[in-house]
């Protein structure tokens, strides 16, 4: 075997002992209810955000305001259907663009932030 | 490829297939800076690169001959304090030349010192200082490891976009690296009756190096990053995991005399971002003669350690 050939088994024997699915390290936005970006025709009754790793809703934050600069959320976060899913409730929205700011606390400390819109139209 | 790097390959295949399209590594708010492949991210982190696979032929890397140059770069990088870190580089080379023996050795080992100075959560930028210090006599000198050493001061820093109001361009950064290498000894040229090493140009030159600048400059559009701030559009995980990078190098000598002019590279390539770590692949184009005159590769697996083992190696030692 050569020492390159060595090289690739080697990388790849590392890589195949780490788990990859395992709660580890940032929690990075994965999806949302509404979608980032997107543009819906009713108010939802929660925004929900799903996280690639476990996050701790006691230090993790999220806020909900419209083009006025104006919360619009109802302040209480609350975990979704699993460790790893952050939702708090809004008030009904008239059209408009509302913007998402989050930061969240993942498991073993890490944190992380974004920020997104989403739309309202009639 | 033979039968083991075919296995190898599916593994890691396999590997890729299955994992989620996290994303890490130097962290400013809602950026994340990839690691990128031909000059050092712009902060700290735990980290090791197992390994990075440069190939080059004969022009590309400034040869006469029909060389095929393969290096193996493995780096441990290990945070000291949450910003400043302490990085470790060596590699192994190969040279495989048309009618001769190939060539194999160590290069030398490579200290660095880094501490990310600031950090912007808000405007997504970063700036590091960072010290390395190369060992001289640490590598193999029939393979271009040099008997005597260099300090090297580096500036890097990177800049994302997405506080601009710029709609779809926000997923854009750009990160840099502007590096003086002094040598250890000097470059000088020789009496003829001394002979020298010759270099390989015409007349004499002594064992020594010139002191060199190095610059480069990634510019990079981050799918997870539009995924995740800007427009979810649906991308399938592997796609959304993708970083289209087109990184911009130089090097130049800073003092005389010089051997060779100032090289121009452009490796346009992909980073997939991991939960575990990153895997790279770019071309390295070279952009004027002096830099050769063949396109070569470099590939990169890159470990995570800091997402992989919180609670252990993946921590700073003084928190």
């Amino acid at each position: 075997m050569t020492s390159r050939s060595i090289a690739v088994v080697l990388g790849c024997a590392i890589l195949a002992l780490v788990p990859d699915t395992a709660a580890l390290a940032h929690a990075f936005l994965r999806n949302a209810i509404p979608a980032v970006g997107s543009t819906i025709r009713q108010t939802p009754a929660d925004v929900t955000l799903a996280f690639s790793e476990s996050v701790e809703p006691a230090f993790s934050t999220i806020t909900v305001t419209n083009a006025q600069g104006v919360r619009v959320d109802r302040g209480v976060l609350h975990r979704g259907v699993d460790d790893a899913r952050l939702a708090i409730g809004v008030t009904p929205l008239p059209p408009g663009r509302y913007v998402v700011d989050w930061h969240a606390l993942s498991t073993d400390t890490h944190r992380t932030q974004g920020r997104f819109s989403f739309t309202i139209v009639p | 490829m033979n039968r083991v790097l075919s296995a190898a390959a599916f593994g890691c295949a396999g590997l890729l297939a299955s994992s989620l399209p996290a994303r890490a590594h130097v962290v400013a708010g809602a950026r994340v800076f990839p690691v990128t492949l031909t000059l050092d991210d712009p902060g700290v982190s735990d980290e090791v690169s197992i390994p990075a696979l440069t190939y080059a032929r004969d022009g590309a890397d400034g040869g006469t001959g029909p060389t095929h140059e393969y290096d193996l770069g493995f780096e441990y990088d290990k945070t000291i304090t949450p910003t400043t870190a302490l990085i470790l580089n060596d590699g192994g080379d190969v040279f495989q030349t048309n009618g001769s023996r190939t060539r194999t050795g160590l290069e030398n080992l490579v200290v660095t010192g880094k501490w990310q100075v600031c950090t912007s959560a808000a405007h997504e930028f970063v700036v590091s200082l960072g010290i390395s210090r190369e060992i001289g006599g640490t590598g193999t000198s029939s393979t271009g490891a040099d008997a005597h050493g260099s300090t090297t001061p580096s500036l890097y820093a990177g800049k994302g976009l997405g506080d601009l109001p710029i709609g779809l361009l926000r997923p854009f950064a750009v990160t840099g690296e502007l590096s003086y290498t002094i040598a250890d000894k000097g470059l000088k040229t020789l009496p003829a009756a001394q002979g020298g090493t010759g270099d390989g140009i015409a007349g004499a030159f002594n064992d020594g190096s010139n002191n060199a600048w190095f610059g480069g400059a990634s510019f990079q559009y981050s799918i997870p990053y539009l995924q995740s701030q800007v427009r979810d559009v649906g991308l399938p995980s592997v796609i959304g995991s993708l970083v289209p990078v087109v990184e911009v190098n130089w090097s130049s000598p800073a003092s005389a005399p010089s051997a060779q002019g100032t090289r121009w590279t452009v490796a346009p390539g992909l980073i997939y971002l991991a939960q575990w770590g990153e895997i790279g692949v770019e071309a390295l184009i070279p952009a004027n003669k002096a830099a050769g005159s063949t396109v070569g590769a470099v590939a990169l697996l890159h470990l995570f350690l800091d997402d992989l083992f919180p609670h252990g190696i993946g921590r700073p030692i003084v928190q």
